[in-house]
């Protein structure tokens, strides 16, 4: 497999995150602890991310019509399981020692859970398909569906109060975090943003492959039931 | 026909369906009457305990088996009576509506009668119990129209008896929510006007997906 | 979508107000936690009801023994004696947010269950001090 200007960007981001995120002073209550966050932070970034290139991708093919539009979105929804995945697995270990449970019913936590089981039927429903035709109209329409739901999950959940503390960084008057701290946070957003760009891309050409195979595969027995076998003899029917 | 006919049409073709076949008074609810028994097996017999859950776990099994009610046998059109719809010049819209109307009339059946069930069995404390005028039929209509959303996204899938469940039931968490939390302020003598509030708003989002995507999925009927 | 324009826009001003009033007129109550303020004299909270009670940790109020911890929560205007069976937690310390979950009989609170409230904040050793309380309740 040829290296391209996009996975090369994504490994040369990710390993300075990953030495931004070593080298940085601990926090001064949690200790290491802390250096979770420049995972789970960014994961649960993906998450939404994902989410919304699924739902731009699904309304983009709806209007055009184009199998690429439906790549990126079963794509999109495929690595955004896996982050979606690995906030909440982060966000456990994290929550272990910090809140003294693995799992709380806080509204956030609840909402990232309900989102990676929206992924999972998408998903689950994609593979359901043979003909790319179908499955790109089908699940363009739950990706529009269920992601219109997700404000209103969000909103339902909140109203339970929840014990995540608020958003540490979007907040223009005064960030709540140290500079150091704040830039490897930023690092490892960065660099998870790449990587996703680049899986996206690979995954979505090797579903165009996989759609070209199948399309090869159809035409090939088609055009193959079209030859018979030569008969010896002058045949019997 | 104009569309009010057509709606009316199939409905009753699908009301009367049921009613031959009783999937949903003979086997569905049942089905859910013994899982509202399995529960105080399960968890034992802490009367005050079942008397503060039963309303929480009544949604529950609302939402898991309403799901059931959805996809039942008659709200899903056999490939050749959906060609002769769509040759007939039936609406998809027409289509949509008549099937989230059927439902909804049998899912507000099956919520009343696990109702009882759940009176019977576990005695829940409820004052201001006519509210639930008003929270049942928002919850039918707003878990119809997921289910027959989804129904017609997986329709002609092998896998689709399965599938339904996994794409309806997060999509439906706030139907849970707000019906399981309006039931707890009226238990608790709690405003739940919000709860009533998220409701409509659900079900409104869904009225406007259904009617915008029900031509998109019969264009592309399997 | 031309012949569904009347039902369309109907359901869009529908919507529209729904939300409106949603946003601008509710102001429910919707209680994860009660604070003490909102328990100490409430003669309606009985024995048998179990919630979940948050509050700042009284510095100096902190005695454990072998399955119990007692120390005291407040919100700035009332405290509360809360006894937790079992170890607290790692983070658990003088000043910290604590949301336990329990009983209340009028003078003291069973608790059975602790979960740390996490402060916003984050810091690293020379950046400045760390105090809590400036900030609880934060809400």
């Amino acid at each position: 497999m040829k290296a391209r200007p996009l996975d090369i960007a994504a490994v040369g981001t990710l390993a300075t995150a990953f030495v931004a995120g070593l080298v940085v002073p601990p926090d001064a209550v949690q200790g290491d602890l802390q250096r979770i966050m420049y995972v789970h932070v960014p994961s649960a970034w993906l998450a939404y991310l994902s989410f919304t290139v699924t739902l731009v991708a699904s309304v983009a093919y709806l209007r055009w019509r184009s199998l690429r539009w439906d790549r990126i979105a079963g794509a999109a929804a495929e690595v955004g399981v896996v982050f979606t995945g690995l906030a909440l697995a982060t966000g456990m270990i994290w929550g272990k020692p910090v809140w003294g449970v693995w799992w709380t019913w806080d509204a956030r936590l609840v909402l990232t859970a309900v989102m990676f089981f929206v992924y999972l039927g998408y998903l689950a429903l994609r593979r359901s398909f043979d003909d790319p035709e179908l499955r790109a109209h089908r699940s363009a329409v739950l990706g529009v569906v269920a992601v219109l739901q997700i404000p209103i999950v969000h909103f339902s959940v909140t109203w339970w109060r929840g014990l995540h503390q608020p958003p540490t960084v979007l907040r223009p008057d005064n960030p709540q975090i140290d500079a150091p701290l704040l830039f490897a946070l930023l690092m490892s957003v960065a660099a998870f943003t790449v990587v996703f760009a680049a899986l996206v891309k690979r995954r979505s050409e090797i579903t165009a492959k996989e759609d070209e195979a199948l399309r090869f595969q159809e035409a090939g027995a088609t055009a193959g039931s079209d030859i018979t076998a030569p008969t010896i003899g002058g045949g019997s029917s | 026909m104009n569309l009010r006919n057509q709606i009316a049409t199939l409905m009753r073709y699908e009301l009367r369906d049921e009613l031959r076949g009783g999937e949903v008074g003979f086997v569905v609810l049942p089905f859910g009457v013994v899982a509202l028994l399995t529960i105080p097996m399960a968890i034992g017999i802490d009367t005050p305990l079942l008397q503060r859950i039963g309303p929480g776990i009544y949604w529950s099994i609302i939402l898991l088996f309403g799901v059931l009610v959805t996809q039942r046998h008659s709200s899903l059109a056999p490939p050749a009576t959906r060609d002769m719809l769509r040759l007939a010049g039936a609406d998809p819209v027409a289509r949509f509506a008549a099937t989230t109307l059927a439902t909804f009339l049998l899912l507000l059946a099956f919520e009343v009668g696990a109702g009882f069930a759940t009176m019977a069995l576990y005695d829940p404390a409820l004052d201001s119990w006519w509210w639930l005028a008003a929270l049942l039929p928002l919850t039918a209509a707003g878990l119809s129209m997921i289910g027959t959303i989804a129904g017609n996204i997986a329709s002609g899938l092998e896998a689709r008896t399965s599938l339904v469940p996994l794409i309806v039931v997060p999509i439906a968490v706030p139907l849970l929510l707000g019906a399981a939390q309006a039931t707890e302020g009226l238990r608790v003598g709690a405003g739940i006007l919000r709860w009533l509030l998220l409701l409509a708003i659900v079900d409104t989002v869904l009225a406007v997906a259904g009617v915008l995507t029900a031509r998109s999925l019969e264009e592309s009927a399997a | 979508m031309k012949r569904y324009r009347a039902f369309l826009i109907p359901a869009a001003g529908l919507l529209a107000i729904l939300v409106g009033f949603l946003m601008f007129n509710i102001r429910d109550n919707l209680v994860y936690y009660k604070v003490p303020d909102e328990v100490v004299g409430d003669a309606s909270i009985l024995v048998s009801d179990r919630f979940r009670l948050g509050g700042q940790v009284v510095p100096g109020s902190i005695s454990s023994d072998e399955s119990t911890v007692t120390f005291s929560v407040t919100d700035g205007k009332q405290t509360m004696v809360i006894v937790h069976q079992g170890a607290p937690q790692q983070l658990f310390q003088e000043g910290v947010g604590v949301v336990v979950e329990g009983t209340w009989d009028g003078d003291v609170f069973s608790s059975d269950s602790m979960i740390i409230k996490h402060d916003e904040q984050y810091r690293t050793d020379d950046g400045g001090v760390y105090t809590p309380e400036q900030r609880y309740p934060d809400e």
